[in-house]
């Protein structure tokens, strides 16, 4: 059942509905068909992951190698895709699916705002943290 | 290590269609939908700190680390709660926050009633091994008060060293937790905890003013979830406790008064019991449905590294608390459960079936059958210099002399003495674990502080000590009542004491009559209540008993008497005293008198109250 839900969300994302991924799809789905029945029948009460990032340095001198350790649960025990900003800058550099993840990088000088989400299909958790490399 | 281009796509070994799918859409939108995902704040908005321990009144702690982390711990106050919010926890380097080396968030709808609105987050694989951290919890814009944690060392770190601060029985009416605020200040690597970390009676009328407890049912025992949570919460928000458990990581054993008096399953039945109040009302579904809820209420309140699974068919298979810390290749820590798998306890002298002096053999199991398979695996198969095994009812014989019997007969059948055919397997594994070297067991339960040998064998009274294999401690109470403060052995005495005056010579006393008929005992005071803390190096570990006031609500230095100092080498099990020193001038306090209250071996009526007296 909870799969299913998962895939059907998907589908609307698929579709074009590039909504606040914060923001389960129930409204939609809801609307579609409003009878009481099917809402009861359909469940989107969909609980967010948790979402975890970790690195074994946050500060160094340049280049900063850094294990990443990305971690995350699903209260639902979705499946969860991952996508990593590693500096800051809102665009994705690493995606994948299943949790935990190690990544490792190098990072050049400057401050990095190193970011990940973790998405069940549904709704998303997002983290960050920062690595300062010096010159 | 290579570096990552940008762009380039990681493909976990998890994928399956869904991630697939998902993917995809990435790329065909460019990208587009997975970047609102950042328009999220990926980072918590701190308004103000809880000093006050408002929102978060248990404050925060941390419990059963690994190398690679530890299990944090909160309670959001019910009030605070906003379940559109998420609760935050920042791991870092520095107790400014600046280096923040783990950062994470948990759905606020997660917080549930039923959980009492307890955080549990395991970061385990997360942090680097053998290091302290700092850690706070961040919900609706508040910040807990930052706690410190410790990571333990790696599996093959040859480390110098390692500090433990031991406590048990620490009964909240029967005095003040001071105890727990000195050792918040020692200088420790972890602290460990071996039960009786709560009591389960009513105690409207405390030894100790502004103390009572006083349960939401009204019954005299803790009955529902409701008074669980109210005894759980009352402990935790005892100002010492909160100061230990944002300075140490702990590790926790529970014992019988978590749950029940004397608690134990009947095999035949397929129940649990206790003594005093339980069964609950003659109901064995009631009290079935209370031990459970009362296991969840640990697992909820006390971040210990065991599952907890409501759906299994068997209260066996819902959880298995006991567990195996390894510390660097000092030492293999096995934090045992002998109450959640135990059957009923033997019988005493002049019981029905009492088979309990030197020849006779007691039935029953006290881990288990799969919990001792494991704990005898992992005895014998330990390489590091030290098996310390957290152990909750005493494991040597303790036995009295007694008139019209011949030999010793056994006085507590809720201890290991009660479960002999359990103890013999162990005893068999500790003479091969480590070549019979290098294992110190440590025990709560009777509110004494005790050092007495392990034996391969234990002979009559009159023989020698022969062959040790092991060492065994028992850590005198925080604060609940030892036997030696309850009644009056004095000569000129002899009736129950009245709590007002130190019984004169009891602690001299006790622990002859002890010695006398258990020549493996090297020590016995029944009267003091304090803690330990035990330094383990590879050669040798030093074991000091603290002696604490625990009349007063103060962390002066003068509340605090080094009792006893102990060397015990790891080559040869001896016990070699450093230091003795007197306890006079400790006052003592009269217990709180819990209803109906009895001790399997140790119960006694007392003349100025009417009800029989629980030592324990």
């Amino acid at each position: 059942m909870r799969r299913f839900l998962a895939a059907f969300a998907l589908s609307i994302l698929l579709a074009g509905c590039a909504t606040d991924p914060g923001t389960p799809p129930a409204a939609e789905a809801a609307t579609a068909d409003s009878t009481p029945e099917a809402e009861a029948e359909i469940d989107f009460a969909n609980e967010a992951p948790t979402a975890i990032l970790a690195a074994d340095s946050v500060s160094g001198k340049a280049p900063l190698d850094v294990v990443l350790r990305l971690t995350g649960s699903d209260p639902e025990g979705q499946d969860l895709q991952w996508v990593l900003d590693l500096d800051g800058d809102g665009q994705a550099d690493l995606m994948g699916s299943g949790l935990p993840h190690r990544v490792e990088h190098q990072f050049p000088a400057g401050n990095h705002h190193v970011q990940l989400a973790v998405h069940d299909g549904n709704r998303a958790t997002t983290t960050s943290l920062d690595i300062a490399v010096e010159a | 290590m290579a570096s990552i281009t940008r762009r380039q796509f990681v493909l976990g070994a998890g994928t399956v269609a869904a991630g697939a799918a998902f993917l995809g859409m990435a790329n065909a939108s460019g990208l587009g939908a997975v970047l609102r995902f950042f328009d999220d704040p990926s980072r918590p908005r701190i308004d103000r700190v809880d000093d006050g321990y408002q929102a978060y009144p248990h404050s925060v702690s941390s419990g059963d680390p690994t190398p690679t982390g530890c299990i944090l711990w909160t309670r959001i106050a019910p009030d605070v709660v906003r379940p559109d919010e998420d609760v935050w926890f920042e791991v870092a380097l520095d107790p400014a926050f600046k280096d923040v080396a783990a950062r994470g968030r948990i759905p606020g709808g997660q917080l549930k009633a039923e959980a009492a609105h307890t955080v549990r987050v395991d970061v385990d694989g997360l942090l680097g091994s053998d290091r302290w951290y700092h850690y706070r919890f961040i919900h609706a814009g508040i910040a807990s008060k930052p706690g410190r944690l410790r990571t333990a060392p790696g599996a093959d770190a040859d480390i110098e060293t390692l500090r433990f601060g031991v406590f048990s029985c620490s009964n909240f009416p029967d005095g003040h937790f001071n105890g727990y605020g000195m050792a918040a200040a020692d200088d420790l690597d972890y602290v460990l905890h071996l039960g009786d970390f709560i009591y389960e009676y009513n105690a409207p009328e405390p030894s100790i003013e502004g103390r009572p407890i006083v349960l939401p049912s009204g019954k005299s025992r803790m009955v529902s979830r409701e008074d669980l949570d109210y005894v759980y919460s009352t402990y935790r928000s005892d100002k010492n406790l909160r100061l230990l458990l944002e300075q140490h990581t702990m590790m926790h054993i529970s014992d019988d008064h978590e749950i029940a008096n004397n608690r134990y399953y009947d095999y035949g039945e397929q129940r649990y019991h206790g003594d005093d109040g339980f069964p609950i009302d003659d109901d064995a579904a009631a009290t079935s449905a209370y031990f459970l809820a009362a296991m969840k209420a640990y697992y909820d309140w006390i971040p210990s590294r065991f599952t907890y699974n409501p759906r299994a068919d068997h209260p066996f298979d819902v959880a298995e608390p006991y567990r195996r810390l390894r510390f660097g290749k000092l030492i293999d820590l096995f934090l045992i459960d002998g109450r959640w798998f135990r059957s009923k306890q033997g019988a005493l002298p002049g019981e029905e079936n009492s088979d309990l002096t030197e020849t006779g053999q007691a039935e029953g199991t006290m881990l288990g059958k799969k919990q001792l398979g494991w704990f005898l695996d992992g005895l014998v198969r330990s390489q590091t210099s030290w098996r310390f095994i957290a152990n909750q009812t005493l494991f040597v014989p303790w036995g009295a002399v007694m008139p019209m019997r011949e030999g010793n007969v056994y006085l507590n059948t809720d201890a290991w003495d009660g479960y002999r055919a359990d103890r013999d397997a162990v005893t068999a594994a500790l003479k091969v674990a480590g070549g019979g070297k290098g294992n110190l067991i440590v025990t709560g339960d009777m509110h004494a502080f005790s050092a007495a040998y392990v034996q391969s064998s234990y002979g009559a009274q009159s023989e020698v000590l022969r062959d040790p294999i092991a060492v065994e401690f028992m850590i005198g109470g925080l604060t609940s009542a030892g036997l030696g403060s309850v009644v009056d052995l004095a000569a000129q005495g002899g009736g129950p004491s009245t709590g007002t005056a130190p019984p004169p010579g009891n602690d001299s006393l006790f622990e002859q009559v002890v010695l006398a008929a258990n020549p493996h005992f090297r020590h016995f005071n029944w009267s003091r209540n304090g803690y330990s803390i035990i330094e383990f190096r590879k050669d040798a570990a030093t074991v000091e008993l603290f002696v604490v006031d625990k009349s007063q609500d103060t962390l002066e230095p003068t509340a605090r008497i080094l009792m006893r100092k102990y060397r015990v080498s790891a080559g040869t099990p001896a016990l070699e005293l450093l230091e003795a020193n007197p306890t006079d001038g400790m006052p003592f306090v009269p217990p709180t008198i819990p209803p109906q209250a009895t001790k399997r071996g140790l119960s006694m009526k007392r003349q100025s109250a009417a009800q029989p007296l629980a030592a324990h």
